[in-house]
C-alpha cells in the first residue's frame, strides 16, 4: 500500500480514534521525510530535531482537522516548513539580542556548512545545501520528495509559474556547479 | 557510440536518499515526542483536577457564607482576607484543598493492558498421536478508578491489543475431526465477530497442529507452530516460529507442513532492523548452534521473547531432517535492541536491587511511561506499586496469576487514553457498555 492510501482513514476519524497510534504510524511512515526537509531548510541537525518534535506535536493537535485536501506527506511538509521558518525567525532575534546587530552572523553560517561538509552523504547534497533557500527547497521538494509543481506551489504559497521558474534556475545552478567540478 | 547521460536523471538519483550519513528521525527522537505528549496530557489532567477542586471549594464556600449568620464561625483564612467570599473564591489556599486528610501521593494516570498465555497438555490414548498441546489466553486492564484507586478494570479471555485506531482481538480456536486436532489463532478487529475456520480432513492420516502466541505489541505478533502427523506408519514432527503483522495472522494459514511450503506472510528481521540484521546474522552463522545437519539463519524465522525487564529479539537457526519428516529450530539471542516500532514502550526505570528490596523473589517488572506505576512479577503474583525511588511500602493492588502463566503483551495508556481504554476493554473483554470508570 503506498503512503497516500495508507492514511486515507485520517479523513474519517471519529472521537474514539486512538490518536496516539495514528501519530505513531505517521512518525513511522514520514518521520524521516519531516526530519530531512527540516534539516535541508535550517542546515542544523539540532534545529531539525527540535523542529521535528514541534511538527509532530502540532500534527497531533491538528489530526482531527485533516480532511484530505492534500496528501498526508504534503500536509506534513507544509507544517514542517512553517515550523522551521518560525524557529529561524525566533532564533535570529535571540541571536541579535545576544550578540548585538553588529555581531558575527557569518560565524553561525560557516559552522552549518562545516557540518554539512563533514556529514553530507554525497557531493550533490553538499552543493544543494549551499544554494539559497528559495532554490534549495524547490529542488528538494521536486527531486527528493517527487512532488508535483502544484503540490510544491501549495506548500510554498507561490504560483505554479514561480515554482517552475525557481526550479529551472535551481537546476541550472546545480548543473553549473557540477560542471565546474 | 557512447551513451549520453541525462543530467536530470543523475540529479534525481543522487538526491533520492537522505542528506546526511547519520541522524535523521531516530527512535530517541520518537521517544522524546511521545514523552512531551505524555507531559502535556499530565499537565492538562492536573489542571482539570485543580479546576474541579477549586470550583468545588468556591461552591462550598459560597454556600457556607450564604447560610452562615455569625462571622465568628468563619474560618481564620477568610477573616484575614478581604471581606466576603470574593477573596476566598479568587485564591483558594493549599490547606483548604487538602482539607483534613493527609496530602495524597501523586495520582496514577496510567493503565496497563497485559496479556497472558497458559499452556496445557491433554492426553488421548485412543489416538496414535496421543498428546495434544494447546494454550489459553486472557487479558487484564489495570487502571485507576475515578477516585484514583487502582483496580482490575476489565478482564476477559483472548488477547486484546491496540492497533492503529482500533482494538484487535486474538483468540485461540479449535477444529477437530475423528483423526485431527487443530488449535489455531485468529485475529480480528474487536468490534467484528470471530470467524471459525474449517480444514480439510485427510483420510488415513492423523494430524495435530497447534499455534502458540508468544508476543503481541504495536503491529507485530510472534507465533510458534508445532505439528505432529502420522501417515502410513511414518511419524513426522515440525516446529516453526515467525513474526507477522497482526493483520497477517491466519491469512494464508499453512496446515499439514509436510505437504506445503512455508507461510509467505511474515516479517523478517531485515524488515525491522534493516541491513544491521544481516550483518549480525552473518557473524552468528560463523558459529552455528545446530550440529550434524544443514541449518539456516537468514532472518526469516525469529521471535520476540521476554527477559527480566525487557523484550528481546531471538533469531531462529532452522534445520530440516534429510527425510523431511522433521523440522525445528534453535533460538539465538540477536543482541540488538528492539526498535520502538516493535515494542511500544519498553523501558524499566527501576534498578533490580530496588525491585528486589520490596520483592526478593521478583522475576520481571514493568514501569509506566509516566513513571507513576511499577508492576512486579514474583511467584504467581503480580504486584502493582506507586512508582517511587526507592520502591517501598505495600502494593496498591495484588493480582493472582495462574500457575505457569506467561506475559505475552504489555501496553500502556496514559492521560486521557485511560478512560477510553477502560470503556473499550470492558466492551471487548466483558461485553459490557458501562462507559467511563467506576
Amino acid at each position: 500500500m503506498d503512503g497516500s492510501a495508507k492514511f486515507e482513514y485520517l479523513r474519517y476519524m471519529a472521537d474514539t480514534t486512538d490518536l496516539r497510534s495514528v501519530l505513531r504510524d505517521l512518525m513511522q511512515e514520514h518521520g524521516n521525510d519531516v526530519w530531512n526537509y527540516a534539516f535541508s531548510l535550517c542546515r542544523s541537525a539540532d534545529m531539525a530535531d527540535e523542529a521535528t518534535q514541534d511538527v509532530f506535536l502540532k500534527v497531533y493537535r491538528k489530526l482531527g482537522m485533516f480532511r484530505g485536501e492534500s496528501s498526508v506527506k504534503t500536509w506534513l511538509l507544509a507544517i514542517t516548513r512553517n515550523t522551521v521558518f518560525d524557529m529561524r525567525r525566533k532564533s535570529f532575534w535571540k541571536r541579535a539580542v545576544a550578540v548585538g546587530l553588529t555581531g558575527f552572523p557569518g560565524l553561525q553560517r560557516s559552522a552549518e556548512l562545516e557540518a554539512i561538509e563533514r556529514l553530507a552523504v554525497n557531493d550533490l547534497w553538499k552543493k544543494v545545501m549551499t544554494l539559497p533557500v528559495k532554490y534549495r527547497e524547490v529542488i528538494i521538494l521536486s527531486v527528493h520528495y517527487q512532488l508535483s509543481i502544484k503540490e510544491i506551489a501549495g506548500i510554498l504559497g507561490l504560483s505554479e509559474g514561480t515554482v517552475k521558474s525557481r526550479l529551472h534556475h535551481a537546476r541550472v545552478k546545480l548543473l553549473k556547479m557540477k560542471e565546474r567540478d | 557510440m557512447e551513451e549520453r547521460k541525462d543530467p536530470e536523471l543523475d540529479l534525481e538519483k543522487e538526491l533520492s536518499g537522505a542528506p546526511l550519513k547519520q541522524r535523521g528521525f531516530s527512535d530517541g527522537l520518537r521517544r522524546q515526542i511521545e514523552a512531551r505528549l505524555d507531559e502535556r496530557s499530565a499537565r492538562r489532567a492536573a489542571k482539570r483536577s485543580f479546576t474541579v477542586a477549586a470550583c468545588g471549594i468556591v461552591t462550598t464556600l459560597s454556600v457556607f457564607f450564604l447560610l452562615s449568620d455569625s462571622r465568628a464561625d468563619v474560618p481564620a483564612f477568610e477573616r484575614n482576607g478581604a471581606a466576603g467570599s470574593t477573596a476566598a473564591s479568587a485564591e483558594p489556599s493549599s490547606p483548604a484543598m487538602t482539607s483534613e486528610a493527609e496530602q495524597p501521593a501523586a495520582p496514577i494516570r496510567s493503565a496497563l493492558l497485559i496479556g497472558f498465555r497458559q499452556d496445557f497438555e491433554a492426553q488421548d490414548d485412543k489416538r496414535v498421536l496421543n498428546v495434544t498441546k494447546a494454550s489459553t489466553y486472557r487479558t487484564l486492564l489495570i487502571a485507576p478508578d475515578c477516585s484514583g484507586k487502582l483496580r482490575v478494570a476489565a478482564e476477559g479471555s483472548g488477547i486484546l491489543m491496540p492497533y492503529r485506531q482500533w482494538f484487535w482481538k486474538i483468540e485461540a480456536l479449535t477444529w477437530e475431526s475423528a483423526t485431527d486436532t487443530i488449535h489455531y489463532l485468529v485475529a480480528r478487529r474487536a468490534d467484528q465477530p470471530a470467524k471459525p475456520e474449517t480444514f480439510a480432513d485427510i483420510p488415513d492420516e492423523e494430524l495435530k497442529h497447534s499455534e502458540k502466541l508468544l508476543y503481541a505489541a504495536n503491529q507485530y505478533v510472534s507465533v510458534a507452530e508445532s505439528e505432529s502427523s502420522w501417515r502410513g506408519n511414518a511419524p513426522a514432527e515440525y516446529n516453526r516460529i515467525s513474526v507477522k503483522k497482526v493483520t497477517q495472522l491466519g491469512s494464508n494459514r499453512v496446515i499439514d507442513f509436510a505437504s506445503n511450503k512455508k507461510d509467505p506472510n511474515r516479517v523478517t528481521l531485515q524488515d525491522v532492523y534493516g541491513s544491521e540484521a544481516s550483518e549480525r546474522l552473518e557473524t552468528m552463522l560463523a558459529a552455528p548452534k545446530v550440529v550434524g545437519m544443514f541449518s539456516e539463519l537468514n532472518g526469516d524465522s525469529w521471535t520476540i521473547k521476554r527477559r527480566p525487564g525487557r523484550w528481546i529479539a531471538l533469531a531462529a537457526e532452522t534445520y530440516a531432517a534429510p527425510n523431511n519428516h522433521a523440522e525445528g529450530y534453535e533460538l539465538r539471542e540477536l543482541s540488538l535492541p528492539l526498535p520502538e516500532s516493535a515494542t511500544s514502550y519498553d523501558t524499566l526505570s527501576l534498578k533490580w536491587n530496588e525491585i528486589k528490596a520490596v520483592q526478593p523473589m521478583a522475576k520481571d517488572a514493568l514501569t509506566s511511561p509516566l513513571d507513576d506505576m511499577a508492576a512486579v512479577f514474583a511467584g504467581d503474583w503480580l504486584y502493582l506499586y506507586p512508582y517511587q525511588k526507592p520502591l517501598k511500602g505495600d502494593p496498591l493492588l495484588t493480582v493472582s496469576l495462574q500457575p505457569g502463566e506467561t506475559m505475552v503483551m504489555a501496553q500502556w495508556a496514559t492521560g486521557s487514553y485511560v478512560e477510553e481504554w477502560v470503556r473499550k476493554a470492558k466492551l471487548y473483554l466483558q461485553g459490557t457498555t458501562n462507559a467511563g470508570r467506576d
